[in-house]
């Protein structure tokens, strides 16, 4: 091959060459384009679809159905001996004054089993609401008042129209009978959806009409400060140990490497080693937010220490042998220049971190957060529940009240995470600002 | 003429002179022989048979020199030849590399840099360097210049700390142009101006020697005019080493050249003698431009 | 120090020192001749020789000029250090004592061209054979100093140095023989002094060429540009 002596190719062939390949090269460029922005566009409907169905499943949950009744505070069941006993109010039968309240509306409710048919339509707690009235206010007793009362489960499905009424009276849960007396309250408009605020302030209970979410978000919240608490020093200190201060060994290329695997390690794993390790072997209640932010912070540690590392190594080594230069010593060099400079990185990978730990359910269950929780946690060592462990608990269950508590559950979660991306966005933000 | 003649007056003896003959000038390097007066009078360093290693390369072989108080020394050569290296041992940078190995005593004032008993943050507090590309921190003009005299204690309050900021930046010749914006970030300034900054702040800290690696190459001609007026007055108070790939700086700026040379010095002296009438044909080569 | 102009790695560098080089020893040919013309037309008293000298006087001052302004250049552009420096600032000198040995030449052929109203002083036999004697010696030193000028030998050019001796001793012999004429008989004083001022030009074109020949060794860098006398015994280079 005589290439050498090839004479160059002139301009305009050259060019005529390029004009060639142009019209494929545009092409290749457009096609990608819309590639990309159908997927964008396709992830979006998804994400559209997503909120729409959680949504509308969802926002039932915080409405609630409420009986409105004429209650005539009888004093012969709530105050028989008449000296306003505080013990005795405690213990009357509040439900009785409701049957009482029931029959009066609807006196064609005769015999046992029509009056349990009756008492089905309100729910469990009504009575304690009356009990807790009379207790603040005791001059009610005597006096006939209209009150509205927490509407059972069954009624509730009723008026939200998830009742079939076509389907055979065995398979429903509310009966003809028990339909018709619905129906009537609700032409008187005694039927009402009210904002239900036990959802927001109240935790977990059998019942659907009672069942609360606020348990678990103090659980949620407690362990996710915690797992802040304890994942963001040490994931962050061990990083600059690591990147910073640590000699290149084959130790640390073997804590490097398992440090990457870990991250991928399924969460039920950190689960079991919550389990065996601080609740079997240093013996620390289970279900506590305690244990389930150690188990989280276990989980969390790599994904910080990664993104750590990552902005530590992103550090232009300008600013490193400038403050070195100075004469500021190796550990004054990186508080003083590296850190800040590594900030917004590092806040980065604590959000993905704390996200996902917002959302972990498998080791949370297998540390016993499982359980049925229905006081509110005061500290963090009370057994609690979190937002993710409920929505199980809720979308496990056979009662059909709870399926939107499911989705209202799963609103307040995203809600959750929305206002902590959004702060530490923030905090983000005013760390990138010095720089 | 004579031969005899010709040889008592040492000139080349062979008659045809175009030829490429050792003349009696040195053209060969060896190691640890340089051309030229490496000592001086008082010197503030004193480098003696210095070996640097990175790893198994050898990249300083048996260097020797001498850094004279209150003037200029400028280390020339090509790309690769160890002036970098040698600067950096001169405040012990060369400890931040792994694999980095000194060799030889470094004194400075009569002290070896490497002794048990001197501190490393110490020694850079008395040796500061500027480097070549400028690289002011992140923070307000202010605190560039304040940090080295905080970190070291050298300020007792604020009143003080704001005299030593105002007086090094005017020995930097920055003071006029800042002054307004004390408070701003040091990277608003133009490229010029961040590396006075970067003057101001390593002599806030009153050292004894200024290292410059190529402090200039990034920077346009009259910035670099005003940094090298600059160094002609810190010379007053300062030894000044400054490492330049530009040899026509180096003439301007320094009152003693050396010339490296793979890791060799080959020579060393007075500037005015090294351009006008080098001893080593190395260095000959090397300042007219003959590389080839 | 082997000199070579050339070797640069900016090989138009080699060629805007070597073309100096070039010039300057075209210029020195031409100055030869003219020498060598010039001691003709005077011992000859041949005044069309004579006139063909003050021709060629202005294609040398042309050369001075270009050849000096060439160097100025060389200097902006390149910024020569070490030898190239010595070497253009040499060139330099030596192009300014070429023009200067071409003027004494030049001295010569006027004094053939004065003779309008017999006014001339042709010299005698004798006068004309010193005056070839110092001619010749002019024109060898001149010759010789060019040669090493070309060819930038430092040891040639220490040769012409040691040569100016010889012609300092001739120029003594020769004034000695002209005064001792001009005392035998004094209607030729005045031709006399005229002879005298003669054999001083021929004294100082070998002046000029002992300076091109010190200038070749300070190219080597083996002079101190400042010295002033001959080949100094010890070689301690400056500094």
């Amino acid at each position: 091959m005589n290439s050498t002596n090839k004479p160059l190719r002139t301009p305009a062939e050259t060019q005529a060459i390029v004009a060639l390949s142009l019209r494929r090269r545009y092409w290749a460029e457009r096609r990608f384009r819309a590639y990309g922005f159908a997927a964008v566009t396709a992830g979006m409907l998804f994400l559209v679809y997503l909120f729409f169905v959680i949504f509308s499943n969802g926002l039932g949950a915080f409405q609630q159905t409420q009986l409105r009744l004429p209650i005539y505070f009888d004093p012969q069941i709530i105050d028989p001996s008449g000296n306003r006993n505080t013990d005795e109010l405690h213990a009357a039968d509040y439900a009785a004054v409701i049957r009482a309240a029931l029959k009066a509306k609807f006196p064609e409710a005769e015999g046992r089993a029509a009056s349990r048919e009756l008492m089905r339509l309100v729910s469990g707690s009504a009575a304690f609401e009356l009990q807790k009235s009379v207790l603040e206010d005791p001059s009610l007793i005597g006096k006939t008042e209209t009150r509205w009362l927490l509407a059972s489960d069954a009624v509730d499905l009723l008026r939200k129209g998830h009742i079939d009424r076509t389907i055979p009276e065995a398979e429903r849960p509310l009966s003809d009978q028990q339909l018709a007396w619905s129906d009537k309250l609700q032409a008187e408009g005694a039927l009402a959806l009210k904002f239900n605020k036990t959802f927001v302030t109240g935790g977990d209970s059998r019942e659907p009409e009672n069942a609360g979410i606020w348990g678990a978000v103090v659980g949620s919240f407690f362990m996710l400060a915690l797992t802040l608490l304890l994942s963001f020093p040490i994931g962050v200190a061990t990083a600059i140990y690591l990147e910073e201060f640590a000699r290149r060994s084959r130790w640390t290329d073997l804590i490097e490497v398992n440090i990457n695997n870990l991250a991928a390690v399924p969460s039920i794993v950190f689960g079991l080693l919550g389990l065996a390790v601080f609740i079997g072997f240093f013996g620390l209640p289970r279900s506590a937010p305690l244990v389930g932010a150690m188990v989280l912070t276990l989980l969390t540690l790599p994904t910080i220490i990664i993104a750590s590392r990552a902005s530590l190594k992103a550090v232009p080594p300008s600013i490193r042998e400038a403050a070195l230069g100075m004469g500021a010593s190796k550990i004054q060099m990186v508080t003083h220049h590296v850190l800040p400079l590594a900030m917004p990185g590092m806040l980065t990978g604590t959000i993905i971190g704390m996200a996902r730990a917002l959302g972990e359910s498998a080791p949370l269950l297998m540390i016993g957060m499982v359980a049925f929780i229905v006081d509110i946690p005061k500290g963090v060592t009370d057994a609690a529940t979190a937002l993710p462990v409920q929505v199980f608990l809720w979308s496990d269950s056979p009662e059909r009240g709870f399926v939107e508590k499911t989705s209202g559950a799963i609103i307040v979660l995203l809600a959750f995470l929305v206002v902590m991306n959004t702060t530490a966005v923030i905090l983000r933000k005013r760390f990138e600002r010095r720089w | 003429m004579e031969a005899a003649q010709v040889e008592r007056s040492g000139l080349n003896v062979k008659p045809s002179a175009r030829t490429s003959e050792p003349a009696s000038l040195q053209d060969a390097a060896e190691p640890g022989k340089t051309v030229g007066i490496i000592t001086v009078d008082d010197p503030i360093f004193s480098c003696r048979d210095v070996d640097v290693y990175y790893g198994e390369k050898q990249a300083i072989k048996k260097l020797s020199i001498d850094i004279g108080k209150n003037q200029v020394l400028a280390m020339i050569g090509p790309s690769g030849c160890g002036k970098s290296t040698f600067l950096r041992c001169l405040n012990r940078m060369n400890d931040t590399i792994p694999g980095a190995r000194v060799e030889g005593s470094i004194l400075l004032d009569g002290k070896d840099i490497h002794d048990k008993k001197q501190d490393v943050v110490q020694l850079r507090a008395r040796v500061g360097m500027v480097f070549q590309k400028p690289n002011p921190f992140p923070k307000s003009i202010y605190e560039n210049v304040a940090y080295g005299p905080r970190i070291h204690g050298l300020a007792g309050d604020r009143v003080e700390l704001d005299e030593i900021v105002h007086g090094s930046l005017q020995r930097a010749g920055l003071w006029e142009e800042v002054k307004d914006r004390l408070q701003q970030p040091g990277t608003s300034l133009s490229g010029g101006q961040q590396q006075r900054l970067c003057i101001a702040r390593t002599i806030a800290v009153n050292p004894e020697v200024i290292l410059m690696d190529e402090p200039c190459s990034a920077l346009d001609p009259i910035a670099t005019a005003r940094i090298e007026d600059l160094m002609e007055e810190l010379r007053q108070s300062y030894a000044i080493v400054i490492v330049t790939h530009s040899m026509q700086q180096a003439a301007r700026v320094s009152q003693r050249t050396a010339y490296f040379h793979l890791g060799d010095l080959i020579e060393v002296g007075e500037t005015d003698r090294i351009f006008t009438n080098p001893r080593h044909k190395l260095t000959e080569d090397y300042i007219t431009g003959r590389f080839g | 120090m082997s000199l070579s102009l050339e070797g640069h790695t900016a090989r138009a560098f080699d060629g805007d020192l070597s073309s100096l080089h070039v010039q300057a020893v075209a210029m020195g040919a031409l100055v030869i001749d003219q020498v060598q013309l010039a001691v003709n037309s005077y011992s000859g008293w041949d005044r069309s020789m004579a006139t063909l000298v003050l021709e060629r006087e202005r294609k040398i001052n042309l050369y001075d000029a270009e050849i000096e302004a060439a160097a100025l250049q060389v200097i902006a552009r390149r910024q020569p250090v070490a030898q190239d420096l010595r070497a253009v600032f040499a060139i330099d000198k030596v192009v300014t004592e070429l023009e200067r040995a071409a003027d004494e030449a030049k001295k010569l052929a006027l004094a053939v061209l004065a003779d309008s109203e017999s006014n001339g002083f042709r010299p005698g036999a004798a006068t004309a054979r010193e005056a070839r004697q110092l001619g010749r010696l002019a024109v060898l030193m001149i010759r010789a100093s060019l040669e090493a000028f070309d060819r930038l030998d430092p040891v040639a050019a220490a040769a012409v140095i040691h040569q100016d001796q010889e012609m300092d001793s001739e120029y003594a012999a020769a004034l000695r023989r002209i005064l001792t004429r001009a005392m035998e008989d004094v209607r030729q004083t005045q031709a006399a002094i005229e002879a005298a001022f003669i054999m001083r030009s021929l004294e100082r074109i070998g002046d000029h060429a002992r300076n091109i020949a010190r200038h070749v060794g300070f190219i080597g860098g083996q002079f101190d540009p400042s010295a002033t006398g001959v080949l100094p015994a010890s070689l301690s280079v400056k500094n």
